[in-house]
């Protein structure tokens, strides 16, 4: 009896081993995750146990007078018999955090790292652009594709006034 | 709060699954009567084919006597100053406006595929196979593509130009 209630108290039932424990409880071993667990969840508003497993003397008192008339209950004393109950109320588990900045921080941080990766990339990395990205030649091509009247219905020739000799307005 | 109470309405998942499958189907047999049945309408006035390789076009003009050519990428090297890099090539593809062509195209090799976006063109070339596409050129001008089905190291420098002349 002993060693049930050693080890009641402290939770760890894991450690029910002994012979004396197994004696007194049932014969299979409940794993934590399959008791019964006080969650905070907003889909999930009627927990299966109470916060407070066990209660003081005065808590005690408490709920013996909440078996009266609850009109004779003070404010401080519902509140008190509602956090026996639960642990957060609802406002307090739906409170908002400040982790959006460190979210949006660390990403605009890496964000700006992989653009100094790129600047150096581009420095000591990537060899010259081909001739054909000169001005003179990116001219002569694009005279060239006006000439051939190249996409003429809706696309680069198309912009072109080719009476005034200049792009469209 | 997750609505957990709400499920197990057969007869309206039956009725709203099967009546969409009976729309498309409805939908959907015309539509492809009507794409078979225009591709059977051309009388094409010659008959080109283009034979992909690795990595570069044969074109052969064999209904009035045998032309047969190569068709490369221009280098970038060999670029006249305006020439359009990785577009230009060194001998093109001369075809009529205002004829109905038929383009016949294989592989040699690997699969190819012969695009001229311009004119709305893309048939893959298939080695061991004969793919045919038709088209009729309304205007005038020189019309790029590229090769559009991954073949190789040089897939990217083997386009297609085609020069409509009035």
């Amino acid at each position: 009896m002993l060693a049930t209630r050693v080890f009641s108290l402290v939770g760890k039932r894991a450690i029910s081993t002994s012979v004396c424990v197994r004696a007194h409880e049932s014969v299979v071993k409940s794993e934590d995750f399959s008791l019964s667990a006080y969650v905070d969840r907003r889909d999930h508003p009627l927990p299966e146990v109470a916060h407070v497993k066990h209660l003081s003397a005065s808590q005690k008192a408490l709920k013996e007078k909440e078996k009266a008339s609850w009109s004779s209950l003070s404010m401080d004393e519902k509140v008190e018999l509602y956090r026996i109950k639960f642990k957060e109320s609802f406002a307090e588990m739906n409170r908002g955090s400040n982790e959006w900045k460190t979210v949006v921080g660390g990403a605009m941080f890496f964000i700006g790292f992989t653009a100094l990766i790129i600047m150096w990339q581009k420095r000591h990395v990537y060899g010259p652009l081909p001739q054909s990205f000169d001005k003179e030649w990116v001219a002569k091509q694009t005279k060239r594709m006006l000439d051939m009247k190249v996409n003429p219905i809706q696309g680069l020739a198309s912009k072109w006034d080719y009476e005034k000799n200049e792009w469209k307005k | 709060l997750t609505n957990t109470s709400i499920s197990d309405a057969q007869e309206m998942e039956t009725i709203w699954t099967i009546l969409p499958a009976i729309i498309l189907i409805l939908i959907a047999l015309p539509s492809l009567r009507i794409l078979y049945l225009t591709d059977e309408i051309n009388n094409p006035s010659f008959t080109i084919k283009s034979i992909g390789h690795q990595w570069y076009w044969t074109y052969e003009y064999t209904d009035y006597g045998g032309l047969i050519f190569n068709s490369y990428m221009l280098p970038p090297l060999f670029l006249e100053p305006g020439d359009l890099r990785l577009l230009d090539v060194d001998n093109r593809v001369v075809l009529p406006v205002e004829a109905p062509v038929r383009m016949m195209i294989t592989s040699q090799d690997v699969l190819h595929s012969w695009t001229v976006p311009s004119l709305g063109l893309k048939t893959d070339a298939i080695p061991g196979r004969l793919n045919q596409t038709t088209f009729t050129a309304t205007r005038p001008g020189v019309y790029y593509g590229q090769c559009s089905e991954i073949c190789g190291a040089n897939h990217s420098f083997m386009p297609i130009v085609l020069e409509l002349i009035p």
